[in-house]
């Protein structure tokens, strides 16, 4: 009987042909690579010093080896082997993974690049389009993102494109485009919850908090267990400034989830619009977790924390940062108009207008919150 | 598919052989199409191919129903596409039921026209594939997979029995091969001593078991210590699935073993299909140089460096 090696078998190969060792390196890297990178990067590595590898196999090593180094966050070699795998063959995966390695370095302009870059190259794939999209979405370029979910739906006419569309008509102003694409959305996903929430937030971006009420409900009867959608319509129940009602939803969510520091964040916060008494904070705050974020702000809430403090914590994780800082400038507003200063919370507020990413929630109610305010 | 389908499939590609009959005397090969591999990043393999004039990278998948496109090229190159007769699912529950009619397809030298094509979302493809070339098409030639050298070759089925393994003198495996109505590779291997069916797959880039074939045959049950969690996997872009890992130690193919098959364990009922036992994707495949006769309903194999 024949025996041939695969992977961690291949080691023991040791008197193959030069070929066999390239070619069982590469096998071996190839079955790796998913759920053990570090393993995969030496497979690779050694297959790539190998001369006799097969030449159409090199980028691809290349490519999986910078995919292996992303996933470990070893982001300049990610850089490195992503362009060698481009030098070698020009290819879709490799620049939108480049360009994402590039949004992680925080470098726009060459993410855009990339991710255009491979675009160009397969202008039929929706995904390139896709995350083009989002990319011009977060870093506010709405007129490029608008034609991207034009061309993104005239090659796949999905529910969900169009709910991307909406977003973005959404956040350069268009909210009869927006609602119209919304719409169509949830025509084409009739049972979903997910194209109604969507279209809820267009609701409450363009100021029509009833109606977004209204949408809220709807949609909630889709998902009934929804974790997201009693949170929606917490807070707009509360831009209602309907805090009894909102502090309602929030403790009702806490049923469930007892450790959702932001339904216990909004509760506080309802409660405190209201008038109602919030002296269970305490109990409720040992069920969230202390060690990862938003704990700064709850501690911050509970008197162990200062608003610097906070700020600091937000800047920690550079992959989470734009997130947390608008979720500090938000939270610590609502801090701040608990004590009476508003000044303080208008500033904030409006930093967490122009920080958050187009998709928290904190985004339609920082604006919302604005406007109110006298 | 459906036998309506596979005859005008039959037609369309016959004539392709027209004009190099093989005699009966004349056992020796007769090669339709010799085209580069790419091999993706997952190791899936992929070829060229060009649909109504634009090329691109189209995925072998012995284990698809039909051959396919991107449903986003479809609507770029503006063809009509239309809700298909039969609706059909990928691994993980994926609904495919639209269908569009290709003008021109072609395959290195091979060409036909008016060829029906499913049209696939583009969660169930690589992002630089165009479609899959499926069983529909495959199974009209003898297909050769050279992984090792990144060679895919067509042949023609008109050869004499036995007479196919060219690459090597050395010794090969021969396997018994099974097709069902739907063209798919199935054949029986043993794995860590016991005989199981096993879908050849080069759609699939890992071999895949679920877990209640690895219960109800090998005894793997939670709380093996073999057992290894390797985490989750969105398969075909559905919602993930948490998969395993267990340590067989050999899958045998009539004379050949591969030790150590990398065999992911898939944790969700979803994947009980009443399918074969074992789906033997690239993962295992890449270490072989694999033959299939589908007309003589053989799988030739050899290890893949063998020469």
């Amino acid at each position: 009987m024949k025996t041939i090696l695969s992977a961690v078998g291949l080691l023991l190969l040791a008197t193959v042909q030069a070929l066999a060792s390239a070619y069982s390196d590469f096998n071996a890297g190839l079955s790796a690579r998913l759920h053990h990178p570090d393993l995969a990067i030496g497979y690779f590595t050694s297959a790539l010093a190998d001369p006799a590898l097969l030449p159409s196999l090199r980028p691809v090593a290349l490519f999986d080896r910078g995919g292996c180094y992303f996933q470990s966050k070893q982001y300049d070699l990610a850089l490195i082997d992503l362009s060698a795998s481009l030098a070698l063959k020009p290819d879709f995966d490799a620049y939108m993974y480049r360009g994402l390695v590039y949004y992680r370095q925080h470098k726009p302009d060459a993410a855009l690049a990339d991710f255009s870059a491979a675009v160009a190259l397969r202008p039929d794939v929706p995904k390139g389009l896709y995350i083009r999209m989002n990319f011009e979405m977060e870093t506010r370029r709405y007129r490029e993102a608008l034609a991207d979910g034009g061309a993104l739906i005239a090659i796949e006419p999905e529910s969900a494109n169009y709910s991307l569309l909406a977003t973005a008509n959404r956040l350069s102003g268009d909210y009869a485009a927006a609602l119209s694409a919304a719409d169509t959305a949830i025509s084409l996903d009739a049972n979903s919850s997910v194209p109604r929430f969507n279209k809820v937030t267009v609701l409450e971006t363009a100021g029509r908090l009833e109606e977004a009420l209204d949408a809220v409900t709807d949609a909630l009867k889709y998902r009934p267990q929804s974790v997201l959608g009693p949170m929606k319509k917490g807070v707009v129940q509360w831009e209602l400034q309907r805090y009894d009602a909102a502090a309602e939803t929030f403790a009702d969510a806490l049923k469930t989830q007892r450790g959702n520091a932001y339904a216990h964040l909004w509760l506080t916060i309802s409660r405190n619009a209201a008038h109602v008494d919030d002296s269970d904070a305490t109990e409720r705050a040992t069920h969230i977790d202390r060690n990862a974020w938003p704990a700064p702000l709850v501690q911050l809430y509970q008197g162990t924390s200062t608003p610097a403090q906070v700020m600091a914590a937000a800047h920690l994780d550079p992959n989470a940062e734009s997130g947390q800082v608008c979720e500090a400038e938000f939270y610590t507003a609502q801090w701040q108009m608990m004590r009476g200063r508003t000044g303080t919370a208008k500033a904030l507020l409006a930093s967490a207008v122009r920080d958050c990413p187009f998709g928290f929630v904190e985004a339609p109610a920082a604006a919302n919150q604005l406007k109110a305010l006298p | 598919m459906t036998i309506r389908s596979m005859l005008v499939l039959a037609a369309a590609f016959g004539w392709l052989a027209a004009g190099a009959p093989a005699s009966a005397r004349d056992c020796r090969l007769q090669q339709f199409a010799s085209l580069d591999m790419t091999t993706e990043a997952d190791g899936a393999v992929s070829v060229p191919m060009t649909i109504n004039g634009h090329t691109g990278l189209v995925l072998i998948d012995t284990g698809s129903v039909q051959s396919s496109i991107a449903g986003s090229l479809a609507r770029q190159l503006g063809m009509p596409i239309t809700d298909s007769e039969s609706t059909y699912s990928f691994v993980g529950g994926v609904r495919i039921d639209k269908t569009t009619t290709v003008d021109t397809l072609e395959l290195g030298t091979l060409t036909t026209k008016k060829f029906p094509m499913l049209v696939l979302p583009s969660k169930v493809l690589h992002d630089d594939t165009i479609g899959m070339l499926g069983p529909d098409i495959l199974q009209n030639y003898d297909v050769e997979f050279d992984f090792a050298a990144g060679k895919f070759n067509l042949f023609s089925p008109e050869h004499c029995a036995n007479q196919v393994v060219y690459w090597t003198q050395a010794a090969y495996a021969e396997v018994p091969l099974h097709l069902d109505h739907g063209g798919h590779l199935l054949i029986d291997v043993v794995l860590n001593g016991k005989s199981i069916q096993a879908g050849v797959d080069t759609g699939a880039f890992r071999s895949a078991m679920t877990m209640s074939v690895a219960q109800s045959v090998f005894g793997i049950a939670p709380g093996d210590p073999g057992l290894t969690q390797l985490g989750t996997e969105a398969i075909n872009g559905t919602r993930p699935v948490p998969v395993y890992h267990y340590p067989f130690s050999a899958v045998q193919f009539a004379g050949v073993s591969v030790l150590n098959p990398d065999i992911e364990l898939l944790g969700a009922d979803r994947f009980d299909t009443g399918g074969p036992q074992l789906i033997l994707g690239v993962s295992t495949l890449r270490q072989l140089h694999v033959y299939v006769a589908y007309d003589e309903r053989k799988l030739y194999l050899t290890p893949a460096e063998q020469r």
